[in-house]
């Protein structure tokens, strides 16, 4: 079959690209290990199936089997897994891209402060949270995501947007990712709850004449804007207002009443966070708070809280609130806020701090848009021992 | 820069998608295969003869969380899963009880394929729970046709040539 030859040459060509990249860095060298393990397992199959395959095509085989429809159908089966182990393998390129990407940021001196800067920031991260249990390889391209394709094979990765690369104060928004990376962990017990809480009241207040829609949107919810909603209250768990606030910044677009395909409405996600916050606020940050809260108020004048429409009333995302905190507990960022706000931010004096800490310091002071501060920090953060 | 993010995401589906897509088609073949070197008393590649059994044998996880997923759905206790979709959509029904006795069949196939002690038993199986083996091939075949529809349609939305 001309489909094995090819995807056994597609194999050999990910390979080799892998072998010919440079070990730039540890999380690099783990990266490049674990493509090469599920490249080795897509090999074990593909041998496996191209075995299978010559054995139901010889003649004494075929003449048992009895039945044509079973060997029409065992054929057809074959090309169905050859073309969804092709499907893996463009998956894989799409990786090959992100490495290629990050050899090439080592190639700039001012790059390779922001990696290592991000490397600490990462290991900083991996202190506070110990759920996290895989390695995670970081890198910057052209969008913000997370992607656990190599899980099994221990690897997670991870991308901050390159646009943000020396803007140290929009790296808070990496929380939101690690979030995806820790949903797994709390995801039965809040889909239980979902269940049992919310669930129900979506069913019971479909607007009139709004059911075939509904009932799409209510999917939704528990496929993937739960998670969604959980990653930014995590993030919020961690950064506190610092992540709200890039949060808005960052994801603001003219549409903020509906949700799409992947993600809640925007004004879901904004009021849930802000709603965590307020909870348990903090007098150290009360203040910025209530100017955030104007601030967003001003830019959805239009929606008053009692407007926020099906499936997204303020209800259900109060409900999704007090379950995020039964199960993963008030904002972490309590333990710390009242160091940060004494941070010093001076562009010649910059304290050394965790760099989580030194982050969203930055985000909650006026210098965040003071290229020389962020370049500062980056700084104090990479030389950090 | 957004559309960048959907990429990812759209893949990450799509890779889970594959794999489960991949496991039933394999799961077809090796009952298709294994059927074919019972029934023609080939049975001296034992390797090779188990190594089918454990293919088969890897969708029972799936099919039992299917029926979980589709007890829940069916009680209103739970909105309809991706899995349960995909089940309706292979199926071509709603009806909870046909859905819920073709998942039972099925699994109560892979757990007697699954528990053989001796290859010899397996002759038993195949000849005397025909319909039964007959049953199971006849719910992956549908699975695995809408699996592939699936994946084909998202992954010709992000590796269009």
């Amino acid at each position: 079959m001309e489909e094995i030859i090819e995807l056994e040459s597609i194999y050999h060509a990910i390979t080799d690209y892998v072998n010919s990249l440079p070990d730039l860095d540890t999380m690099f060298t783990k990266l490049k290990h674990a493509v090469l393990k599920r490249v080795e397992s897509e090999t074990r199959n593909l041998n496996w199936i191209s075995n299978t395959f010559k054995i139901l095509i010889s003649n004494k085989i075929l003449s048992r089997m009895g039945k044509r429809e079973d060997y029409q159908l065992a054929h057809a089966e074959i090309a169905r897994i050859l073309s969804h182990m092709k499907t893996r393998a463009q998956g894989l390129t799409g990786i090959l891209n992100l490495m290629n990407s990050h050899a090439n940021l080592y190639s700039n001196e001012k790059n390779l402060l922001a990696l290592r800067s991000l490397n600490k920031y990462i290991m900083d991260i991996r202190q506070i949270e110990p759920l996290i249990n895989n390695d995670l390889f970081c890198t910057f391209s052209d969008a913000y995501f997370m992607t656990p394709i190599l899980k099994n094979e221990g690897i997670v990765v991870l991308s901050l947007a390159l646009y943000d690369i020396f803007k140290v104060w929009k790296w808070i928004l990496l929380l939101h990712e690690i979030g995806h990376i820790i949903y797994p962990y709390y995801k039965s017990k809040l889909v239980s709850k979902f269940r049992n809480r919310i669930l129900p009241l979506l069913n019971e207040t479909v607007p009139r004449g709004y059911e075939q829609q509904a009932s799409v949107l209510i999917k939704l919810w528990e496929r993937e804007w739960l998670e969604e909603i959980f990653s930014d209250l995590y993030a919020t768990s961690l950064g506190g207002l610092a992540y709200t606030k890039a949060f808005i910044i960052e994801a603001y677009s003219g549409e903020v009443s509906e949700g799409t395909q992947f993600h809640p409405a925007l004004i879901a996600r904004v009021y849930s966070q802000m709603e965590y916050i307020s909870n348990s606020s903090s007098g150290a940050i009360s203040q910025q708070l209530n100017d955030t809260k104007t601030a967003w108020n001003r830019f959805v004048q239009s929606l008053s809280e009692t407007e926020y429409p099906y499936p997204f009333t303020i209800d259900v995302l109060d409900e999704i609130v007090n379950m995020f905190t039964e199960l993963v507990g008030k904002p972490r960022y309590l333990d710390y806020i009242n160091d940060i706000t004494t941070i010093s931010l001076e562009a010649d004096k910059i304290e050394r701090k965790s760099p989580l800490r030194l982050i969203i310091a930055l985000n909650l002071s006026s210098s965040k848009y003071d290229s020389e501060v962020n370049q500062k920090i980056l700084k104090v953060i990479a030389e950090d021992r | 820069m957004i559309a960048r993010r959907k990429y990812w995401e759209q893949l990450t589906e799509l890779w889970d998608l594959s794999e489960t897509a991949s496991m039933i088609s394999e799961a077809l073949l090796s009952l298709i295969t294994l059927k074919a070197f019972i029934l023609g008393e080939a049975m001296e590649d034992t390797t090779f003869i188990r190594e089918l059994l454990r293919r088969v044998s890897r969708c029972h996880n799936f099919l039992e969380k299917l029926i979980q997923e589709l007890h829940l759905y069916a009680q209103s206790k739970a909105s309809e899963s991706p899995l349960v979709s995909i089940l309706i959509e292979a199926l071509g029904t709603e009806d909870y009880e046909i859905l819920h006795s073709t998942l039972e069949k099925a699994l109560s196939s892979i757990n007697t394929i699954k528990n053989v002690s001796e290859l010899s038993e397996l002759i038993n199986i195949f000849t005397k729970k025909e319909k039964e083996i007959e049953a199971l091939k006849s719910l992956l075949e549908s699975l695995s046709e809408t699996l592939t529809k699936k994946t084909g349609k998202l992954a010709s939305e992000l590796f269009t040539f």
